[in-house]
């Protein structure tokens, strides 16, 4: 079996959980059995390539310079070379099955002529959040409010974007549900995402979840009698991760009781934020590093992943919109080390409170602060959850599975 | 000349004679009475003043006519009459007519004092025969060159200068001596104010006429007209009013509530001319004078924009029909069926993407207007239809020339993605719906066309040959419509029926049950209809054709498909709907024509009315064979 993977980025350019799942995928399937040839179609905004181009990186892998035209209606900047290089492209690989990380950047047509070139090949697209569903940003978060949204519809949907009609919006899920129709079945990283799509219009039997595959890690002991205090957050520092909320929580603690903890804060891009955050985050940072029970750690490196979480004995991921399917509950998941989350979407979902980690009313900061301070409290609870950890599946665990869905 | 002399050094008012002369009847030289032809009964004018004596020898009545002139085809006298010949001066043959108008002559009273106040100027309009002679007074007149003088000679207009209005309106129709009396007006600064006035836009377009706004108030009695310097003239008495707080304030002191409504719009349907002058003019008893003046601009001629101008002006809404029917409409109807008229007969440009359909069944005529984006929904819906693929071919009509290049650039793209060959017409020009879709009518080669607009998108496929089917499954159906949702689910088209609005006085077409679910289930049976919508629209290419396609003479665009159904239907065909598909109307949600902005619901009463004229009866007829509420007055 020949199988292409198209992604909509190459991790070696953009490190972000689709990339990496897709790249994982393509090395776990390279391993498989019956697996004759695969290829990865990264897509890339490298300036070396013009438009549409389309050029070996090493063997197997390829970079793709595609981008979005419309953001509004998730068209490709350069629909010409899907014609003529893309097509070519295809004919050439001849793939038996085409499994494509996410349309974001490379734009919806792609698929129609997926569908067209190769009309026997198995298709399944990947969803990695919920852009086509909504505009912002793929968030289901509403504008301006920044309330949650729990389902999209014209009318909603033409609120949060006023310069676009009611019929805009119309046209524009026509536009993309067309286009979906060109794929066989569509994979789910997690039922909480499933579940919005199938509203938003897929026929349940054509979605399916497969967790992201992740590395297996040697199993840290976890015997010693040290207290459970550290936390940890890995991620971005954007508004929607929620690092205020924890911050504000620290502060909501009893100081008798924060004072008996740490927290990490291992984020990038702060500095790239909205001034009122940074602002935000300074004013709630500055008297608790001064204390001594906030370290601001800064960005990592993935390498260096496993190494600073495991330093901590619990993460934190207070995010404040719906999330699909984190890698960090994942990675913490390899780690063995239990989330607090919020309780909403994706995060809900992957953990299981009381089981393997605790939630907290997403946004919530007192319930944060109620819930850190019970993590502190509860001598025994650690150890009880970390027990009940599953492990996320292998990268060849996930490969193995999306192969048995090529042959039905 | 030799008449008696003289025998007073004092000069009577218009030769008057004194008292005591001898009647001068009878004696008059025929010699001198030059070319005019003359007979022995005939009294010179020459001879006059006559006189009424009593036995007594005084002066009971007398009868001067001082001048005379020629004015068109009339003569027009000016003189006096004095006591008896008070009740004769009306005594004229019917043949000769008579018009007259009588003023105090102090002078004539002076010279008879007896007479009091029966003494009377006069200036008078009457036939007159080839002969030269007249019956005035109980007298065989002979008009005579002594007492001749020309129209241009100043006596005539400095005797007679508050007497202009008496002679206009009996030179009614006759432009050439009312142009010659309307430049002897004056302007209203010498005159008792009993008339205030302003013409502030007076633009029109040669050959079709013009509009003409101010205002003006008058004061009973006082009656308003518009002239120009041909002597055209149009009065104001049934001008479109409405009222205006600047005039109150300005003149409610000398006018008191008679400025109420004071603003005024006259539609100039006479011929004009640009810079010609054009002049408001108040007759006031016999006098006229002049209120105001301006100059002929050009209006708009492109009809559209000569509308946009024309509505500008704040005709009070319940008066707009009215305006339509008195003022404007007969304009716009003219500049808009003469647009039309001028268009080049050039074959439209025409482009094939992909291959041409050799023999389609249907011909789907699509116009683009404002936006394109839909043709790549349309298309993608099309091409999951294997049925439309394999009998429809498609026009694409760009009635927006802005979009033309990029509609273009994008139509190779969107045949690579979707496998739907479609051809692209042009007229270069922006035609509007029924425009357009009869440009793309032009070049169909299918039995049927379906007019379909391009924010119309099906979402399953069949749905176009549920409509063939429908057509030929009876030789009495003509029309074939579609039941239309809006991207919500409930109804967007499912009929058209008619309701009388009154504030329009028309008949508006109306989708019943628009917004709401369907109460009606679907079923494969087609439901008769008094009219379908154009959105959605399949017929025979032979109907279409012998009722001449869509109206183009609707402004910008509306009432084409009814206007359409119901000329089908007067064919003796009937109109159907087909309910068991899904088309989507990205349509906004609005009672079509009401609550527009200001312009766009003015259009919308234009198209009202002009659709209303044309069908009222028969949309009055239909209403009761479809047993629904007729609701006109």
């Amino acid at each position: 079996m020949k199988i292409l993977i198209i992604a909509h980025g190459h991790p070696e350019f953009s490190v972000g959980g689709a990339e990496l799942a897709a790249f994982n995928l393509f090395l776990a399937l390279k391993e498989c059995d019956g697996v004759e040839e695969v290829t990865f179609l990264a897509r890339s905004e490298h300036p070396s390539l013009s438009p549409g181009v389309i050029s070996l990186r090493r063997t197997g892998e390829y970079l793709w310079r595609q981008d979005i035209g419309d953001w509004f209606k998730l068209q490709c900047s350069f629909p010409n070379t899907l014609y003529t290089i893309f097509r070519e492209f295809l004919r050439e690989k001849n793939p038996d099955a085409v499994f494509v990380h996410h349309y974001a950047n490379i734009g919806v047509e792609m698929l129609r002529e997926l569908r067209s070139t190769l009309p026997k090949a198995f298709i399944a697209l990947t969803l990695h959040e919920y852009m086509a569903i909504c505009l912002r940003n793929g968030q289901m978060v509403k504008n301006g409010s920044k309330r949650l949204c729990y389902t999209e519809s014209l009318e909603e949907c033409s609120l949060c974007f006023p310069e676009y009609s009611v019929q805009d919006f119309w046209l524009r899920k026509h536009y993309i549900q067309k286009h979906f129709e060109a794929a066989n079945l569509f994979i789910s990283p997690s039922e909480f995402l499933r579940k919005r799509y199938i509203a938003w219009g897929i026929p349940p039997e054509y979605i399916v979840v497969i967790e992201n595959g992740q590395p297996t890690f040697e199993q840290t002991s976890v015997s010693d009698n040290r207290p459970k205090n550290r936390f940890g957050f890995f991620g971005q520092v954007t508004e929607y991760k929620g690092v205020d909320i924890l911050l504000q929580a620290m502060h909501l603690m009893r100081p008798e009781i924060r004072r008996s903890m740490a927290v990490e804060i291992h984020g990038a891009n702060l500095e790239i934020q909205g001034q009122w955050l940074q602002d935000l985050i300074d004013k709630l940072r500055m008297p608790l590093i001064a204390e001594g029970t906030l370290r601001w750690v800064g960005p990592y490196e993935p390498n260096e992943l496993q190494r600073r979480m495991e330093n901590v004995d619990w993460v934190v991921v207070p995010s404040i919109w719906w999330e699909n399917s984190p890698m960090v509950i994942q990675e913490a998941f390899c780690l063995r080390k239990p989330v607090i989350c919020s309780s909403i979407g994706g995060m809900a979902e992957k953990v299981r409170s009381g089981v393997d980690g605790l939630h907290f009313e997403a946004r919530n900061p007192v319930h944060l602060a109620d819930t850190l301070t019970r993590a502190l409290i509860d001598k025994d609870l650690w150890q009880q959850l970390v027990k009940n950890i599953r492990q996320p599946p292998s990268y060849s665990e996930c490969a193995e599975r999306h192969l048995r869905l090529v042959a039905g | 000349m030799s008449f008696q002399p003289v025998t007073s050094t004092r000069r009577l008012p218009g030769n008057a004679k004194r008292s005591d002369e001898p009647i001068a009847v009878g004696l008059s030289d025929q010699k001198h009475v030059d070319a005019l032809d003359c007979s022995q009964h005939l009294l010179p004018l020459d001879n006059l003043p006559v006189y009424d004596r009593n036995k007594e020898e005084l002066v009971l009545g007398g009868l001067m006519i001082d001048y005379w002139c020629r004015l068109g085809d009339k003569v027009v006298l000016s003189g006096w009459f004095a006591g008896t010949y008070q009740d004769k001066v009306f005594e004229t043959p019917r043949s000769q007519g008579i018009a007259l108008c009588s003023f105090r002559r102090p002078d004539v009273e002076v010279a008879f004092p007896s007479l009091g106040n029966a003494c009377r100027g006069f200036l008078a309009v009457l036939n007159v025969s080839e002969t030269n002679s007249i019956r005035f007074c109980s007298h065989d007149l002979l008009l005579t060159a002594n007492k001749h003088i020309e129209p241009s000679d100043d006596r005539l207009w400095l005797d007679h200068r508050n007497r202009l209005g008496f002679l206009l309106e009996n030179y009614s129709g006759q432009a050439a001596e009312i142009a010659s009396i309307g430049n002897q007006l004056e302007s209203a600064s010498d005159y008792e104010r009993r008339a205030q006035g302003f013409l502030e836009q007076a633009r029109g377009v040669v050959g079709f006429g013009g509009i003409v706004a101010g205002w003006i108030v008058t004061l009973p009695g006082v009656k308003a007209a518009l002239m120009d310097t041909r002597g055209n003239i149009e009065w104001l008495d049934r001008a479109v009013r409405w009222h205006r707080n600047d005039i109150v304030e300005a003149y409610s002191a000398e006018f008191g509530n008679l400025t109420f409504n004071a603003g005024f719009l006259q539609a100039w349907r006479l011929p004009l001319q640009h810079n010609d002058v054009l002049r408001l003019v108040a007759f006031d008893g016999n006098a006229c004078y002049i209120l105001g003046t301006t100059q002929w601009k050009p209006a708009p001629i492109e009809p559209t924009s000569f509308a946009r101008w024309a509505f500008s002006f704040p005709t009070p809404p319940d008066r707009f029909a009215d305006r339509l029917d008195n003022h404007d409409g007969s304009i716009i109807e003219s500049l808009l069926s003469a647009s039309i008229e001028s268009r080049v007969a050039d074959p439209p440009r025409t482009i094939i993407i992909g291959t041409r359909v050799e023999h389609p069944i249907c011909s789907v005529v699509v116009p683009l207007y404002g936006r394109h984006d839909f043709m790549a929904n349309q298309l993608l819906a099309f091409s999951d239809d294997k049925q439309f693929g394999a009998t429809a071919e498609l026009i694409y009509v760009v009635d927006d020339p802005r979009m033309l290049s990029e509609v273009e650039q994008r139509a190779w793209l969107l045949y690579e993605a979707n496998r739907i060959s479609f051809i692209i017409v042009s007229a270069g020009e922006n035609r509007g719906f029924s425009g357009a879709t009869n440009l793309g009518a032009s070049v169909a080669k299918g039995r049927f066309i379906l007019l379909l607009n391009s924010d119309v998108i099906p979402v399953e496929p069949g749905w176009m040959g549920k409509m063939i089917a429908a057509i030929d499954a009876s030789p009495a159906v003509g029309i074939v419509g579609a039941r239309l949702l809006y991207p919500n689910g409930s109804l967007q088209h499912d009929g058209i029926s008619f309701v009388w609005e009154h504030s329009w006085s028309a008949y508006l077409n109306k989708h019943p049950r628009s917004g709401l679910e369907p109460v009606t289930p679907v079923t494969d049976r087609p439901s008769r209809q008094i009219a379908v919508t154009a959105a959605c629209l399949l017929l025979d290419r032979s109907t279409y054709d012998t009722v001449g396609g869509l109206d183009e003479g609707f402004l910008i665009g509306d009432f084409e498909d009814s206007d359409l159904c119901l000329k089908v239907r007067q064919l003796g065909l009937d109109v159907v709907m087909v309910t068991d598909v899904t088309l989507i109307h990205l349509e906004r949600q609005s009672f079509q024509q009401i609550g527009l902005e200001q312009f766009r619901e003015q259009v919308a009463r234009y198209n009202a009315w002009r659709h209303d004229r044309r069908w009222r009866a028969e949309i009055r007829r239909l209403l009761i064979e479809f047993q629904q509420t007729v609701t006109d007055p």
